[in-house]
């Protein structure tokens, strides 16, 4: 078990605790090793990507409805 | 005890239920309405029930279950478990599963409901304080709808009769199995037009006009109400639709055109000052008691008394000009195009009468009539 | 060992003890003092803001005009709401935070024990001034606790500016209050509590004191700009001159949104400290439930126009708060799981704490509910300002946040007086408000769904039936909030002596110390016990 998160691992842990879920093995990762402005600095980046993602969803539903 | 939590809560289910069954529906479900979208609606509200009573018997069942079987009394040890990422992510995507279920229905009729392209008649939906106006556009015909229900009722001193606070002077009259589009806006503050029945619900914003359609299915009467907070009387500004078969509908629009012709006409008429004041005094309780009283004493520091008022006793002009265009920024509104030139006449006589205000002249309709003309003049056309 | 530690250092500080008289109250930077202070107030709200809600139910016990005018009966349906909100739950809140958050993390007091005193002694005086307004010309408020213009600018009483500066004064006391709590919690953490093994009421805490942090400026934003549109010449909300009324929805929303999770994320705390205790069971998902509060807290920022679906804004943006206000329904079923799951196996017992954690699990639930089926949009449309949507955020607010608050109060009463509660007292507390909670608010379901709007003085006669079940409900209801009065005096005067561990399975620091908790506690930081190392 390596202490420092790769930008992976971090990027994995915020989505996790986006839907909710995180595994003890990687909690334990991710508060030993990893700095929280890193972790609070994805968090804003995803909810970003997060809004994104729901504005494509409504452009990819109006597509299909013909609207 | 806790068999105690299970039966109330037990029987506090069952008990909705059985309210549910004994009840007629309207009194205790969502109406499913008489159009294809209020139908759509309703099935989508039946669907998203159905589903979140599932989940409850689940999650609930499995607590009660829990509650019962593993509690200290019965000898239950704790177990010590604390995680399970598998289960967790588990009840995680179901959820998330069941809302992609519904969401697809959902979009659908959303996109359904907002198409109000290729309408075959239109009409303008107007928010009064507190009171709704109806603009037949391209039919030169526009009315005011008010509540009817007498105050008498209200206040108890009479009877309710069925239809108390869904009743109206003048039904909002539409043509069944035609798109009409509803253009809705305000006078002053923000109202929002709903009939259950047609699953239309639209706010009216002073300034802005909103969109809204339907195509009914049956005739007959349909009531709704109000829905956004406007002021003292919200609650009572009802909407009363009366569906009719396209024909009936030309035969309305000819007649009420011809009613409309006879009011104006009215106006040229010399008028006694009883005859005013007898119709003064309805107009006055149907537009304006509801700020400044049947007494005319108004609320102090909301609504001015009207009774020995310096503009009700004062200077006629200027008690002409209040009615007719209102006061800015306050809750007066402008009357000239709420009401007829003779009503407008005999309610202003009639404040100018009564209440021991007496100055014993008369407004003359003909009068006001002259006063209405520069605006008007573009309705008449 | 730890309780004889803390106790020897009060012993030392005796002389430290509070000062004597009025003084004690109004210079008080204790934090047990001040949390105190909080809990008090907002009862004195709560039974406030109750009255005027039974004043909106007597009236509405039968169709007609009655008791009061329709004028008034909106000054009350407002009032009732701003001082619910404003008054009664965050102020409980915030007063658990302060005798509760510095215990369990093992620090002396708050961090800011002088901003904690000002932040306190603003809101009598704010609330005052909001109150006062009812004997005004032209009466109090009475646009709605949503307050939208231009009902609550142009055509609002002039009391309006009162309100303004009121809110602005409960806007500075919450922001106050949560940076203290956020200072608290990130730097006074007894030494080996890392962020993952704090208490989840703390943490909860901790994000809705950003929350407050983050919102509480846009609402004082939008009380000014009505200030501005008032007073000043402005039309920022005015169609007239050039500004839009929906503009106040957007912003007031985007607060108010946020503020609904503001008055519900202290409440999962709580009741994530209490259904461990009476499960005798570790809390299932920890790691989950700090997630999910999280995911909660950013989502609570995109889904604000799930209450203005009406207005007419486009079919995308619709969608968009569609969508994103069912995903909130993810994190929040988590959290029920997570619940469900720690009784599961567990070894339960009832004490009144525990009773009103599993009421506020039922029937916070079916307000879940409720709120999925609001953020269908085109059902919504049915739904939006009928009693439906009363019944729904009661369901949250009163057996959510009032209930997390009450199980909270009985849960930590034996640690504040050093008295057990007497439980035959607690239950039948609790059995009066589970079933009036459930008579008032389960029929204003139908009639919602039967077509009553919200805020009416007087009502068609089909939903005559259930409005007097309702209103039958809401006396049950508030009448049994006088024997919680009289529990907590009781439980102040005497009673059994309570145990520094006062719930057999409780755990954490604020059960190390002796019962009542000393004036001052872990003057030197305690040692984490064994179970939480």
């Amino acid at each position: 078990m390596s202490d420092k998160p790769t930008l992976w691992q971090t990027l994995l842990s915020v989505l996790s605790s986006f839907f909710g879920v995180q595994s003890e093995r990687n909690r334990e990762r991710d508060f030993h090793g990893g700095h929280p402005v890193h972790y609070i600095l994805t968090g804003l980046l995803m909810a970003a990507l997060f809004v994104i993602a729901v504005i494509l969803l409504v452009r990819w539903a109006l597509s299909l409805a013909g609207a | 005890m806790v068999r105690i939590t299970t039966i109330t809560i037990g029987s506090g289910l069952g008990l909705a239920l059985f309210a549910a069954s004994a009840q007629a529906e309207w009194t205790v479900n969502l109406t499913p309405g008489v159009t294809d979208v209020s139908r759509s609606v309703f099935d989508l509200h039946m669907t998203i029930f159905w589903i979140c009573v599932a989940i409850a018997l689940v999650v609930f069942g499995v607590m009660f279950w829990s509650i019962f079987h593993h509690r200290k009394s019965r000898g239950a040890e704790a177990h010590n478990f604390h995680e399970n990422t598998v289960v967790e992510v588990i009840w995680t995507i179901i959820p998330l599963l069941i809302l992609v279920g519904m969401a697809v229905p959902a979009t659908a009729t959303l996109v359904k409901m907002y198409d109000s392209s290729e309408a075959e008649l239109d009409v303008q939906i107007t928010g009064f304080q507190w009171k709704w106006r109806y603009d037949y556009l391209d039919h030169n015909l526009d009315f005011f709808s008010n509540l009817s229900t007498p105050r008498e009722q209200i206040s108890n001193e009479a009877d309710k009769q069925e239809h108390y606070l869904l009743e109206v002077d003048r039904h909002l009259v539409l043509p069944v199995d035609t798109k009409i589009r509803f253009l809705l806006t305000s006078n002053d503050v923000i109202h929002s037009w709903w009939v259950p029945a047609l699953a239309v619900k639209k706010d009216a914003i002073p300034g802005f006009i909103n969109e809204a359609w339907t195509v009914i299915d049956e005739p007959g009467i349909y009531r709704g109400q109000c829905a956004e907070l406007c002021g003292q009387d919200h609650g009572f500004m009802p909407i009363v639709i009366e569906a009719v078969s396209r024909d009936d509908f030309q035969q309305w629009l000819a007649d009420a055109r011809a009613d409309k012709q006879r009011v104006t006409a009215a106006a040229e008429r010399t008028w006694t000052l009883d005859e005013l004041m007898q119709q003064g005094e309805q107009v006055y309780l149907r537009a304006c008691a509801a700020c400044h009283l049947p007494t005319g004493e108004g609320v102090p520091g909301a609504f001015p008394a009207l009774k020995g008022s310096a503009i009700a006793t004062g200077e006629v002009a200027a008690h002409i000009d209040i009615v007719l265009n209102g006061k800015s920024g306050t809750a007066m509104q402008a009357f000239r195009d709420q009401l007829s030139a003779s009503e407008l006449a005999a309610v202003i006589t009639y404040e100018r009468n009564a209440w021991g205000n007496s100055l014993g002249e008369a407004v003359s309709p003909a009068q006001i009539s002259r006063l209405l003309e520069p605006t008007t003049g573009e309705a008449e056309q | 060992m730890n309780t004889l530690d803390t106790t020897l250092h009060a012993g030392e500080h005796g002389h430290h003890g509070p000062a004597k008289g009025i003084g004690r109250w109004l210079f008080t930077t204790n934090h047990k003092d001040i949390g105190t202070l909080y809990l008090w107030f907002s009862l004195l709200m709560f039974f406030t803001g109750g009255c005027m809600a039974l004043m909106i139910r007597a009236e509405l016990f039968q169709p007609g005009l009655q008791l009061v005018e329709p004028g008034f009966f909106n000054q009350m349906t407002t009032m009732h709401g701003l001082i619910m909100v404003f008054g009664a739950v965050m102020p409980a809140f915030v007063g658990l935070a302060n005798w509760m958050v510095p215990m369990m993390i093992g620090a002396p007091d708050m961090a800011l024990p002088r901003m904690n005193n000002w932040s306190f002694w603003i809101l009598p005086f704010a609330f005052a001034m909001m109150i006062s307004t009812l004997f005004m010309d032209g009466g109090a408020p009475n646009f709605g606790w949503t307050f939208y213009a231009p009902l609550s600018t142009t055509y609002a009483p002039p009391s309006v500016t009162y309100f303004i500066f009121a809110i602005h004064m409960m806007g500075i006391s919450s922001i106050m209050g949560a940076i203290n709590i956020i200072a608290t919690i990130l730097n006074l953490r007894v030494p080996g509590m890392t962020m993952m093994k704090l208490p989840l009421f703390c943490w909860t805490w901790l994000i809705t004191a950003f929350l407050l942090i983050a919102v509480m400026p846009v609402l004082a934003g939008v009380v000014t700009m009505m200030l501005m549109d008032i007073h000043f010449g402005t039309s920022f909300f005015n169609a007239a001159g050039g500004g839009d009324p929906v503009l106040f929805q957007h912003v007031f929303w985007f607060f108010g949104h946020p503020e609904v999770y503001i008055m519900i994320l202290p409440a999962f705390g709580i009741i994530s400290q209490i259904i461990p205790t009476f499960a005798r069971k570790r809390l299932f998902g920890y790691a989950s439930m700090v997630y999910a509060t999280a995911s909660i807290a950013i989502l609570s920022f995109l889904v604000w126009a799930h209450h203005m679906f009406t207005v007419g804004i486009p079919l995308a943006g619709e969608l968009f708060f569609m969508f994103a206000t069912m995903l909130i329904a993810v994190p929040t079923g988590v959290k029920v799981f997570n619940w469900v799951a720690t009784m599961f196996r567990g070894s339960m017992t009832f004490e009144t704490p525990m009773l009103f954690a599993l009421a506020f699990v039922v029937l916070f639930t079916i307000g879940g509910f409720s709120g999925l089926m609001l953020a269908i949009a085109p059902v919504d449309f049915q739904y939006h300002d009928t009693y439906f949507v009363v019944a729904h955020f009661h369901y949250v607010l009163v057996p959510g946040a009032v209930f997390a608050i009450m199980a909270g109060a009985y849960y930590w009463l034996p640690k504040w007086t050093g008295h057990m509660l007497d439980e035959r007292m607690g239950k039948l507390h609790f059995w009066l408000s589970f079933i009036g909670v459930n008579i008032t608010f389960f029929p204003m379901h139908f009639i919602g769904l039967a077509g009553m709007p919200r805020r009416i003085p007087d009502y068609a006669l089909q939903f005559a039936d259930f409005n007097m079940v309702a209103s039958i409900g809401a006396f049950i209801f508030g009448l049994s909030q006088l024997v919680f009065l009289w529990n907590v005096i009781a439980c102040v005067r005497g009673g059994e002596k309570a145990a520094a561990r006062s719930w057999e399975g409780a755990e954490g620091l604020e059960w190390e110390v002796p019962s009542p908790a000393p004036y001052h506690t872990f003057a030197t930081p305690p040692k984490l016990p064994e179970s939480q190392r």
